[in-house]
């Protein structure tokens, strides 16, 4: 009896932990039916077009779609003087189908993306080409145009003669021949260069700003606090056009900055305040710093008075007393606003092309660049997959330094 | 006696105090004047942009809502960007807030991969973002209506809802929904009666901030949209780099009364929620 009651018993307990376990598996199931919608929402809608444009960062397609026989027969030329007379004949016979199909131009403009001028050279020997009955490989061509003799132009074919390259992402971090600044070095280069540099004096003006700010508002009267934090909620709140174009106003030749400096006698002659670097700063310092402040200063709202009493007891000078109890302390909130204006920051578009010179654009103005006005996809994709990873970069090692300093913390 | 008192149970400053009020107050002025002092130049009856003033006229909204040709295009671009903010905003906040439920009590190994994924529109450049949508939707045939617009709208917005939804969600008391069950309510029902009034300042938050992303939203929308689907603030980019004039410190004016408005109904929520969290004794 006792043994059959204890195996009944125990089927039942096997049986009710099925159940269990199967409604906690069946509640899992329900919540993922939940989250499903957003993901594929955004996964369809928003990750997929861009890991798509993305893609086109590598694809190299034009010059062996328009050119094939000359694409396919220059990969087998070593790089030296000019390659065989078959490729000239090669080159001749696409050349005249692809004018004969109005392709030619696919093909020459993404060589001149390599050499300037590649393009002009293409349609000309296409030209030529079509109106003469046969050309006789080298010697017509060269005859069509002396470039033709050069060696640079074959090795820019050949260059561009595969489906997949690297071709954009040489020309985005400036290793490709062309695009070259007076110092050697990549346009592009200089480019990143330039935004990485914005980027980190617009965070640091936020911190300098930022953190007294935030000392300040945390520890006023709670009555004061509630008030004040509005003059920092409010220009959160505020759109930012609205707020660039504010400063578009105020920093204009006969704007209220310049207006109030000559009345107070500080300089007598109309600044020039608009259209450099000075004012997409002021601009994106000010669109950024309630970023700062807010996250630094609900942190510090939450340090605990009493630990700096700790320290004042211990007989810590005031200053030793921030710079080892409460600055460690404000950390979090700091690393945090730190994070969010950074990448924030670099992606900035619309404030540096309204209030900046051309010196002063950032890598977004030089994607969108690429993509409506030139056309030139694969570089801009090239520069989209450029910035990301310097965002996620970014993100990464915060993530890392906030890590190692939990695992301090835990050893300590 | 009272000294020592004291000393324990103020806060204790340990920068010279005049000295960071004067720091605070002018980093203060630094953020609110530039938005104060755009506003009384938008009632300036003359075409400049300083002080003082000839006088006193509503000329520039009479611009935005006049008659003219020029007022035809603003109200269009008020009225496109109520149909993509608003219809954008109920995709976000129905997708961002059922997401942010199934997250909640979730257990999966992979739910800070999920939960990454989600939030990942607000980590994109807004450029990159752009462009991408355009390269898909220009393939699709979407550019150029408001389809397109409201759809990236709304994947941009969501994460919003995401966020402001799950923090609520953190103070939730999961014992209410069994006290419900064994109350004889259905699931359905206690989600409607016990779930959502709870959640709502969450899900209104949410909402709003996603509707206020919309109508700032000016990358993306610069990439998906012609003429006809113009919103204010591409009419405010175009008006700024062409023909700059006070109709858009008019308009400024209207967005920060707007941003006031939005301001202040979160921050009634994000009271209202925090005495849901800690009632008071």
């Amino acid at each position: 009896m006792t043994i059959t009651a204890k195996v009944i018993s125990k089927a039942l307990d096997d049986s009710a932990a099925y159940g269990y376990r199967r409604e906690l598996r069946l509640k899992e199931v329900r919540r993922g039916m939940l989250v499903a919608p957003l993901f594929f929402y955004i996964t369809l809608i928003f990750a997929l077009p861009i890991v798509l444009m993305l893609i086109r960062s590598i694809e190299d397609p034009e010059v062996s779609n328009v050119l094939p026989n000359t694409a396919s027969l220059i990969q087998h030329w070593d790089g030296n003087g000019l390659p065989r007379d078959e490729v000239f004949a090669a080159l001749a016979s696409d050349v005249k189908e692809a004018a004969g199909n109005r392709t030619l131009g696919q093909a020459g403009s993404r060589l001149n993306y390599a050499i300037p001028g590649f393009q002009s050279l293409l349609m000309k020997t296409g030209q030529k080409i079509s109106g003469t009955p046969i050309v006789n490989g080298m010697e017509g061509l060269i005859q069509i145009d002396r470039r033709w003799k050069e060696n640079r132009y074959w090795l820019a074919l050949r260059d561009a003669s595969s489906q997949y390259s690297l071709f954009y992402f040489r020309t985005a971090l400036g290793m490709s021949a062309t695009e070259t600044t007076s110092d050697g070095r990549g346009f592009y280069f200089d480019v990143l260069a330039r935004t990485l540099w914005m980027t980190f004096v617009v965070t640091s003006a936020c911190v300098i700003l930022g953190y007294p700010l935030s000392y300040f508002l945390a520890n006023s009267s709670e009555a004061l606090r509630i008030k004040l934090i509005l003059l920092v909620l409010l220009p959160f709140w505020t759109s930012l056009l609205v707020r660039t174009t504010a400063w578009f106003v105020l920093l204009q030749k006969h704007g209220l900055i310049n207006d109030v400096g000559m009345f107070l006698g500080l300089w007598s002659e109309p600044l020039e305040l608009i259209y450099n670097r000075f004012a997409v700063y002021v601009a994106m310092t000010h669109v950024m710093l309630p970023f700062m402040v807010l996250p630094l200063y609900s942190v510090m709202l939450k340090i605990p008075s009493t630990y700096l009493n700790a320290a004042a007891t211990l007989g810590a000078p005031p200053l030793r007393s921030f710079w080892e109890v409460y600055l460690p302390l404000s950390f979090p909130g700091l690393g945090a606003g730190i994070l969010l204006v950074f990448i924030v920051t670099l992606g900035f578009y619309i404030t540096p092309a309204l209030l900046g010179g051309p010196a002063d654009q950032m890598l977004s103005y030089y994607i969108a660049q690429n993509a409506s006005n030139f056309g030139n996809w694969g570089l801009a994709a090239a520069l989209s997959v450029l910035l990301l990873v310097v965002v996620g970069a970014v993100i990464l090692l915060f993530a890392r330094l906030r890590t190692t300093t939990y695992t301090q913390e835990a050893g300590q | 006696m009272t000294t020592p008192m004291l000393m324990l149970t103020r806060p204790a400053s340990v920068l010279p105090k005049t000295a960071l009020a004067l720091v605070g107050g002018l980093v203060l002025l630094f953020l609110i004047l530039p938005i104060i002092v755009i506003i009384p130049l938008s009632f300036n009856s003359a075409p400049y942009f300083t002080y003082p003033m000839p006088g006193f006229s509503l000329r520039w909204y009479a611009e935005i809502f006049g008659g003219s040709s020029t007022s035809t295009m603003w109200q269009r671009g008020i009225l496109n960007s109520f149909i993509v903010g608003i219809s954008s905003t109920v995709l976000a906040t129905v997708l961002g807030t059922l997401a942010a439920l199934g997250l909640s009590q979730s257990t999966w190994r992979y739910r800070n991969v999920v939960f990454a994924v989600l939030v990942s529109p607000l980590v994109v450049p807004a450029i990159v973002s752009g462009l991408g949508l355009f390269y898909v939707f220009a393939k699709l045939k979407l550019v150029g209506t408001f389809w397109s617009l409201i759809l990236a709208h709304a994947a941009l917005g969501a994460p919003f809802v995401v966020i402001t939804v799950s923090a609520t969600l953190k103070g939730f008391n999961q014992t209410l929904l069994r006290a419900a069950a064994v109350h004889g309510a259905s699931p359905s029902r206690a989600f409607y009666e016990v779930t959502l009034p709870l959640i709502s300042p969450g899900v209104i938050s949410g909402a709003i901030f996603a509707f206020v992303w919309s109508w700032d939203e000016i990358v993306v929308t610069l990439f998906l949209a012609t003429p006809p689907q113009h919103t204010v603030p591409i009419r405010m980019w175009s008006g700024v780099r062409e023909s700059f004039n006070p109709t858009i410190t008019a308009v400024a004016t209207l967005l920060i009364v707007m941003a006031i408005i939005l301001m202040a109904i979160v921050g009634h929520l994000n009271r209202r929620s925090a005495r849901f969290k800690n009632p008071s004794p």
